[in-house]
């Protein structure tokens, strides 16, 4: 509150510079990495293989589902295997041939969650007025721009001639009544409709809130920060429905015989998670390149921690709601997928990973406030959780490969995520680039520059 | 009550009237803004005195660093309440759905850890504020239904508008008139000694 507490921005270093090149030389590294790792050690032999086992006549995509029966007669000796009802045989709602899209899927959620926890970050601090965060939020502002990059990276799944590399609803096994009766919503042209819905919204969102507030640095005008503010609970119910409805598309649906409502807001807990752990390494590494040292004091950094911390207990609240609701009620549709990922011990390592790795180390490392306060410790924090990140994202798509009997771990697995990374480093250096790195003109910046926790 | 002005030493003396052998229990001095209290309270933080307090209408950023706070042992407190209430949880369900009283329900094992972690996360929240709120009021000597700082009518305005400190006569530096000169030196616009 006292004078001693006002900071004088006109000696800090707040633009990207000589940064920016610093940023994209990194991410250009990556990028060679990812792509060099993925022609010598990849595996890419399913991504184009059209013609493999093809069992159904006249239909050129089904490898996945050719492959699904012959689990169904390894695993049950035979698609007469009896006991079910209603004309519901041996047919799985997934496939289960590994293809190089899996690790593909994975890399791309994993940063498609940074993006949207960084659009919500950017809504949530409008609709609620907040002063502490403005220090950071042009950062938020940034990251959220990437989700062009990300429409971009989507945009070859959605192909239709790789499509059933992931999606068994898009040529389902006959007599598949489960997902007959969903063919209303799981099909591809509405699909790919609601796609471009998601993405219009999201890069709407980011355009737009970007670019008011770079505009405001110039013309200060006040009305932008209460029209960004009056639009945004109207933007946080678009980006509630989208994410919501993503990830059924994204994700559920790799199994389309499985269902669970609480799913959405399970990603969503993982990607404001790891946004604000992505927020924490940026701001990190600008200060170690002295840009933001005073504007961002211990103070907003012990608050990154503070989200840190909460989404993390909020994650582990949400994905225990989805278990042991299903665990209770015991329904074979419901256990399915909780099953086919306890049932071996690959996968029910992979789950005691995430309970451990991903709730009660995090929870208790950063549980102090000294942890937050310190940037090695929550660098190491934020590290972690972006690790925990992906694999959460592995847990959801990789164990329908088939029975998980061998672990369909690949050098892919590292490499499309390195490389997606570096392209994401490139694109958050294109979004930083020729603005100033903190909203300038915000009117509540002199109250977040003297933010302290109480 | 009974006021009396030692306009030498330059502050009032506030007796209760029922008090024998009347001794000093505190020094109190009244500051007119919350900058003026921040840097007395650095001066009294670096004189070096142990028992005392400051008493402002409103949370002041970094007053805790002007006076020289020690960190607290009560998040210790609350985590100790919340493992007690995790771990007391499950037993309590191990013991009694388990042992004391199996019964079988949609053929579900007696005792399973899912089961069990709606109960253990109740309890582990509600004895972490147990500990929060108990730890709290202990550490602080609370409740406590009298302070002698009530006698003063002058502390009133310390929800309102005004700023004070205060030293405890238990300090070994307290020394009344010369701790009134020092804080009037630091800018106190009235100094009170209350006696009891």
């Amino acid at each position: 509150m006292g004078h001693k507490h006002t900071i004088d921005l006109s000696t800090e270093n707040r633009s990207l510079g000589g940064l920016s090149g610093q940023l994209i030389g990194f991410g250009v590294v990556l990028v060679i990495i990812g792509l060099v790792g993925t022609l010598l050690m990849g595996n890419l032999e399913g991504a184009f293989d059209h013609d493999g086992a093809n069992h159904h006549a006249g239909d050129g995509h089904a490898a996945g589902a050719a492959d699904a029966d012959k689990h169904g007669k390894d695993e049950h000796g035979g698609d007469s295997h009896g006991g079910h009802s209603e004309g519901h045989h041996e047919v799985h709602g997934y496939v289960s041939k590994w293809s190089p899209w899996h690790p593909y899927l994975v890399a791309a959620t994993w940063l498609l969650a940074i993006c949207l926890g960084a659009i919500f970050f950017v809504l949530i601090h409008h609709v609620t007025m907040a002063a502490w965060s403005t220090v950071v939020r042009r950062l938020a502002e940034a990251v959220s721009r990437n989700f062009i990059l990300m429409a971009l990276l989507f945009a070859p799944l959605f192909l239709p001639s790789q499509m059933d590399k992931l999606y068994k609803w898009i040529h389902p096994d006959p007599g598949d009544t489960l997902i007959e009766i969903k063919e209303a919503y799981l099909n591809y042209d509405f699909f790919l409709i609601r796609m471009v819905i998601y993405f219009a919204i999201w890069i709407g969102l980011s355009w737009w809130y970007h670019k008011n507030s770079v505009q405001q640095d110039h013309d200060g005008d006040l009305k932008r920060t209460r029209r960004m503010a009056h639009f945004s609970p109207m933007g946080l119910i678009l980006f509630a429905l989208s994410i919501t409805f993503a990830a059924y598309d994204l994700l559920m649906s790799l199994d389309a015989h499985w269902f669970s409502t609480i799913f959405g807001i399970y990603l969503f807990g993982g990607c404001v998670l790891s946004f604000h752990a992505f927020l924490a390494l940026v701001v990190i590494w600008l200060q170690a390149n002295g840009r933001l040292t005073r504007a961002v004091s211990d103070e907003h950094m012990q608050d990154i921690g503070k989200m840190m911390f909460a989404f993390t207990v909020f994650w582990a609240y949400i994905a225990f709601s989805q278990y042991m609701l299903y665990w209770y009620a015991n329904i074979p549709e419901e256990t399915a997928w909780f099953l086919r990922r306890q049932e071996n011990f690959l996968w029910g390592s992979w789950g005691w990973l995430l309970i451990v790795g991903r709730f009660f180390v995090p929870f208790l490392f950063i549980m102090s406030k000294h942890i937050k306060r310190n940037r090695a410790t929550l660098a190491l924090a934020a590290i972690w959780m972006l690790i925990m990140q992906w694999a959460d994202m592995y847990y959801l798509v990789m164990p329908q490969i088939d029975s998980g009997k061998e672990f369909p771990f690949t050098m892919l697995d590292v490499t499309i995520p390195i490389g997606f990374l570096g392209l994401f480093l490139i694109g958050l250096a294109v979004s930083l680039k020729g603005h100033s790195l903190i909203a300038e003109k915000d009117p509540r910046m002199p109250e977040s520059l003297a933010f302290e926790n109480a | 009550m009974s006021d009396s002005n030692n306009t030498e030493s330059g502050f009032e003396t506030i007796t209760a009237e029922d008090a024998d052998n009347a001794s000093p229990v505190l020094i109190l001095a009244e500051f007119e803004s919350a900058d003026q209290l921040m840097e007395a309270a650095e001066k009294v933080r670096d004189e070096g005195f142990k028992r005392w307090d400051c008493h402002t209408p409103y949370p002041v950023h970094g007053l805790d660093g002007a006076m020289g706070i020690r960190p607290t042992i009560l998040p210790w407190l609350v985590l100790g309440g919340g493992m007690t209430g995790f771990t007391g949880g499950l037993i309590m369900q191990g013991w009694m759905n388990g042992i004391s009283y199996p019964f079988l329900i949609s053929g579900k094992p007696f005792f399973s850890i899912p089961a069990s972690i709606p109960v253990a996360f109740e309890l582990t929240i509600l004895l972490s504020a147990f500990g929060a709120f108990g730890g709290m009021l202990a550490l602080n000597g609370l409740p406590r239904f009298f302070n002698p700082l009530f006698r003063s009518d002058r502390f009133r305005r310390a929800t309102a508008d005004r700023f004070f400190i205060s030293i405890d006569a238990r300090d070994r530096r307290f020394d009344a008139p010369a701790n009134a000169q020092f804080l009037r030196g630091l800018g106190a616009n009235a100094i009170e000694v209350i006696e009891e």
